[in-house]
C-alpha cells in the first residue's frame, strides 16, 4: 500500500478512535460541547473513510469491495455512517461511546493484525467480476452498520437495567437514555437492518447463480449468514407476538451482532468454504 | 408497559373468531401447526444444527473423518443439510408458514377490506392514545368535522350507525398489513422453488477439448431431457499485464438438430443459457500426449498428461516434470507469455535425476527434446487445451428469483408501511356532540405518538394518555 492509502487509512483510524475516546469522556462529563466535536469528528472520519475507499478503487482499478482489507473499511464506513444517522435523526450522543469505539476496533484489527498480502490491491480474479458482488458488499455494509448500533444499544440496556435493579442512582448508568429509549432504538435499527441482511443474502444468491450456477450451496459463510438472519427473524417474531422487549429483546439483538461478527470473521479463521478469499 | 399482541389481538372485541375445541385427529394437527411457538422453536432448532453443519466438514470421504464417521453417517452429519432430520425440520418449518399463514388470510382480508368501526368505549380507554371531546357542535356536526380532519389526513374513514352512537373507523397505510403475510408466503415460494430445483434440476460436468462437439448425454453426471450438441469452438486465458488471470473465455456453439443455433462467449460470471441448461465456466486444464524414449526402448511409449504431471524415463533413474505450456515462448520472459497467442507455442518442463533438479527446457511440440546426450528423449506430440464446463438445469430457479422479490415487497411493507389505526364513537349529550377517540398503531410507535398528538389537536389541548408501549 501506498503512502496515500496508508495516511487516508490512519487518518480514518485516528477519527474514530479519537471521536471513541471524546463520546466515553462524554459519559462522564455530559459535556454538550464534546459530543458535538465527537459528531464532527465522525463526520470527517467518515469522508477520510469514503476517501480511503475511493482511493483504492482509484489505484485497484475496480470496486473497492473484494478483499478483507477493502470489506473492514467498507464495514467501518457503515457503522460510522449509521451512526450518524441515527444520531441526527435520535439526538442521543451517548450511543456514540458504544457504536463508534466497534467501527474503531474493525479498523484496529487492520493496522495491528492483518497480514500485509490481504491489504494490498490485488487484480479481481474472474469470480469477482460481478455487479451483484457489489450490491452484496453495500448492502451488507449498510445492514450491518445498523446491527452494529442495535448492538450497542442492547449493550447499554443492559447495563441500565442493571443499575435500576440493583437501585443505583448515579454514575454511568443514570446518564444512559431511558430502558424504552434503547429499547425502541434497537428495533429501529433491526427494523433497518433486517430487510438489507435479506437483501444482502438474496443477491449474494444472484451472484453464485451467475458464477457457479448454484444460488445456494450451504457454504459456512452462507449459512452462517442464514444463522443470523435466523436470530434477528426470531426477535421480530418475539417482540410482535409475545411483547418481548427489553432485556430478552435487548440479549437477542447482542447474539444477532455476535453472529454477524461470526459471519465475516469466525467463518474465515475457522472454517472454509468458497469464501476462502474474503 | 403495555404487553403488545399480535395483529390479530388488536382487533376490536367481538371481531375475533371464536374457535371451536376441536378434538379430531385432522384438527388437532391444524392447530399444532397453528401454533407461533411451534415456528419459533422450528426457527431456533434449524438456526442451531445449521452451525454444526458449518463446523464439520460435508460431503467428503468417509478417511476425512477418521474414527468418529460412523457416528457422524449414522446422524447424517456428513451431508447434514440433505439429512432426513434435516429436511423434516425445514418441511415442518413450510407446513407451520402454510397454515399460520392460510389461518391468516381471512381476518387479514377482513381488517384491509372491510373494517369494523364498531368498538366499545373501553376498548378506546384501553389504548395507549385516547381522549375525551365534548363539542359545541351537534353530532351531527361534529362527525363531519371528524371525518374531514381524519380524510384531510390521509385516513380511510369507515363508519357505522347503531342505537343513536356513530362510530368512525379510521386507518392509513393499510397495504402495510400484507407485509408480513407476503413475507411468510414468499419463504414458502423459495422453499417450493428450491423443492423442484432438487427434483426436476439436474447437473453435471464435462472437460472438452477445443474443436469436439458434445451431446447434452456425454456430460457426466446429467441426466438430460433435451438432446442437442454444444462445439467448443475456442478456449482461453486472457491475463493481464502483471501476469494475473483476467477471464477464461470459452466460444460454445450450440447445434440443435444440426442447425448451428447460436455461438457465444462464456466466462466466469457469464453463462450461456439454451433451452433451459446453462453452461458455466467452470475449470479448464490440458491433455498432452507424449512419446517418452531412453535407449532400453527405442520406440517409445506413448503416454497422456496434464500439466504439473510428472513422467519418468524408463529404465533410467530419469524423470521430466511437465511444467506449463507457454502460447509466446519468449526465452527473455521464461514463464510468462509475451501473448495469449500461440505465435511460439512451447512445453517448459524439467528434468530431474532422482529427486535432484538437472535441466529445464522449453520444447516445440512435435520436436523429440533429448535429454543429457542421449539417456532418454521425450516427443510432446500435442497439447489440447480443454474447456472445464459446468451444465445445470434447474426449473426452480425463476420460482426462487420471485420468492426473493416477494420477500423484499413483504419486508418493505412491513417496515416502511405502518398501519395505523384511529375510532371515535360519537354520541349526543344535551345537543351537543361528545366523543372518545382512540389511536392504535403496531409499528412505529414513536411516529405515531406526534400523528396522534396532531390528530387530537383541534379537540384537546392535550391528548390524555399519549404515552408509548
Amino acid at each position: 500500500m501506498g503512502f496515500e492509502e496508508n495516511l487516508l487509512f490512519y487518518l480514518t483510524f485516528a477519527a474514530y478512535g479519537i471521536a471513541s475516546l471524546l463520546y466515553i469522556s462524554y459519559v462522564g462529563t455530559k459535556n454538550a460541547v464534546t459530543a458535538k466535536v465527537a459528531f464532527y469528528i465522525v463526520v470527517f472520519g467518515v469522508v477520510v473513510n469514503t476517501a480511503a475507499m475511493l482511493l483504492r478503487g482509484y489505484i485497484g482499478g475496480y470496486v473497492p469491495l473484494s478483499n478483507g482489507y477493502e470489506f473492514l473499511l467498507a464495514f467501518s464506513w457503515g457503522i460510522a455512517f449509521v451512526y450518524l444517522v441515527t444520531e441526527w435523526k435520535y439526538k442521543v450522543p451517548i450511543t456514540g461511546a458504544f457504536v463508534i469505539p466497534i467501527a474503531w476496533l474493525l479498523l484496529a484489527y487492520v493496522a495491528i493484525l492483518m497480514p500485509v498480502e490481504y491489504k494490498v490491491a490485488r487484480p479481481l480474479m474472474p469470480a469477482l467480476q460481478s455487479n451483484w458482488l457489489t450490491y452484496h458488499v453495500i448492502t451488507a455494509q449498510f445492514g450491518y452498520g445498523a446491527f452494529a448500533f442495535s448492538f450497542g444499544a442492547g449493550i447499554m440496556y443492559l447495563i441500565k437495567e442493571r443499575a435500576i435493579n440493583l437501585g443505583i442512582k448515579s454514575g454511568l448508568a443514570a446518564k444512559l437514555p431511558s430502558l424504552e429509549t434503547l429499547d425502541q432504538l434497537g428495533y429501529r435499527l433491526i427494523a433497518v437492518g433486517f430487510p438489507l441482511l435479506s437483501l444482502c443474502i438474496i443477491t449474494g444468491a444472484i451472484w453464485a447463480e451467475y458464477a457457479w450456477g448454484r444460488y445456494w450451496s450451504w457454504d459456512p459463510k452462507e449459512t452462517w449468514s442464514l444463522i443470523t438472519w435466523l436470530v434477528y427473524a426470531v426477535y421480530l417474531h418475539a417482540r410482535f407476538t409475545y411483547g418481548w422487549r427489553g432485556k430478552k429483546a435487548a440479549i437477542l439483538a447482542i447474539i444477532g451482532f455476535i453472529a454477524v461478527l461470526f459471519t465475516f470473521f469466525g467463518v474465515n479463521y475457522f472454517l472454509s468454504g468458497l469464501h476462502s478469499y474474503a | 408497559m403495555s404487553k403488545n399482541k399480535e395483529d390479530l389481538d388488536m382487533l376490536p372485541e367481538g371481531a375475533k373468531q371464536e374457535q371451536e375445541p376441536q378434538t379430531g385427529f385432522v384438527d388437532r394437527l391444524w392447530n399444532i401447526f397453528s401454533s407461533m411457538k411451534l415456528g419459533l422453536f422450528l426457527l431456533l432448532v434449524i438456526a442451531i444444527t445449521s452451525i454444526a453443519g458449518t463446523i464439520i466438514p460435508q460431503k467428503r470421504m468417509p478417511q476425512d473423518y477418521g474414527s468418529l464417521y460412523p457416528l457422524y453417517s449414522a446422524l447424517g452429519l456428513t451431508d447434514m443439510y440433505a439429512s432426513w432430520w434435516f429436511v423434516t425440520l425445514l418441511f415442518l418449518l413450510a407446513m407451520n408458514l402454510f397454515i399460520c399463514s392460510f389461518n391468516r388470510m381471512t381476518p387479514l382480508w377482513n381488517l384491509f377490506a372491510k373494517p369494523k368501526a364498531k368498538v366499545s368505549e373501553g376498548y378506546l380507554t384501553r389504548l395507549d392514545h385516547h381522549l375525551t371531546h365534548q363539542s359545541t357542535k351537534n353530532q351531527e356536526g361534529l362527525c363531519q368535522q371528524v371525518k374531514e380532519d381524519w380524510q384531510g389526513r390521509g385516513y380511510r374513514v369507515v363508519e357505522e350507525k347503531l342505537d343513536g352512537k356513530v362510530f368512525l373507523h379510521g386507518d392509513k397505510g393499510r397495504y402495510g398489513i400484507w407485509g408480513s403475510f407476503i413475507t411468510h408466503v414468499s419463504l414458502l415460494v423459495i422453499l417450493f422453488g428450491a423443492v423442484l430445483g432438487i427434483y426436476f434440476g439436474t447437473e453435471g460436468r464435462i472437460a472438452a477439448e477445443v474443436g469436439r462437439t458434445f451431446s447434452l448425454h456425454e456430460v457426466y453426471e446429467l441426466t438430460p431431457d433435451e438432446d442437442f450438441k454444444v462445439r467448443v469452438d475456442d478456449f482461453k486465458t486472457i491475463y493481464r499485464d502483471d501476469g494475473s488471470v483476467d477471464a477464461w473465455v470459452s466460444t460454445l456453439t450450440v447445434i440443435d438438430e444440426g442447425q448451428e443455433v447460436l455461438t457465444e462467449e462464456i466466462r466466469v460470471n457469464h453463462p450461456l443459457n439454451y433451452k433451459g441448461y446453462k453452461f458455466y465456466q467452470s475449470f479448464y486444464g490440458s491433455y498432452i500426449p507424449l512419446r517418452v524414449a531412453s535407449p532400453g526402448s527405442p520406440e517409445g511409449v506413448e503416454v497422456t498428461v496434464t500439466e504439473r504431471d510428472f513422467v519418468p524415463v524408463p529404465g533410467t533413474n530419469l524423470g521430466v516434470w511437465v511444467a506449463q505450456y507457454i502460447p509466446d515462448f519468449d526465452p527473455n520472459l521464461g514463464w510468462v507469455s509475451k501473448s495469449p497467442d500461440p505465435n511460439n507455442p512451447r512445453i517448459i518442463y524439467v528434468l530431474y535425476r532422482g529427486n535432484q533438479q538437472i535441466g529445464i527446457g522449453a520444447a516445440t511440440i512435435g520436436e523429440p527434446e533429448i535429454l543429457v546426450g542421449g539417456e532418454g528423449a521425450v516427443t510432446f506430440l500435442d497439447y489440447k487445451p480443454y474447456t472445464g464446463l459446468s451444465v445445470r438445469k434447474d426449473p426452480g430457479v425463476g420460482i426462487v428469483w420471485l420468492g426473493c422479490g416477494l420477500m423484499i415487497l413483504g419486508l418493505s411493507l412491513s417496515f416502511y408501511v405502518p398501519h395505523r389505526r384511529i375510532w371515535a364513537i360519537i354520541e349526543e349529550k344535551d345537543g351537543k356532540g361528545h366523543f372518545t377517540m382512540g389511536g392504535h398503531a403496531q409499528k412505529n410507535k414513536i411516529a405515531f405518538v406526534k400523528e396522534f398528538e396532531d390528530i387530537a389537536t383541534p379537540y384537546a389541548r392535550k391528548a390524555e394518555g399519549s404515552g408509548t408501549s
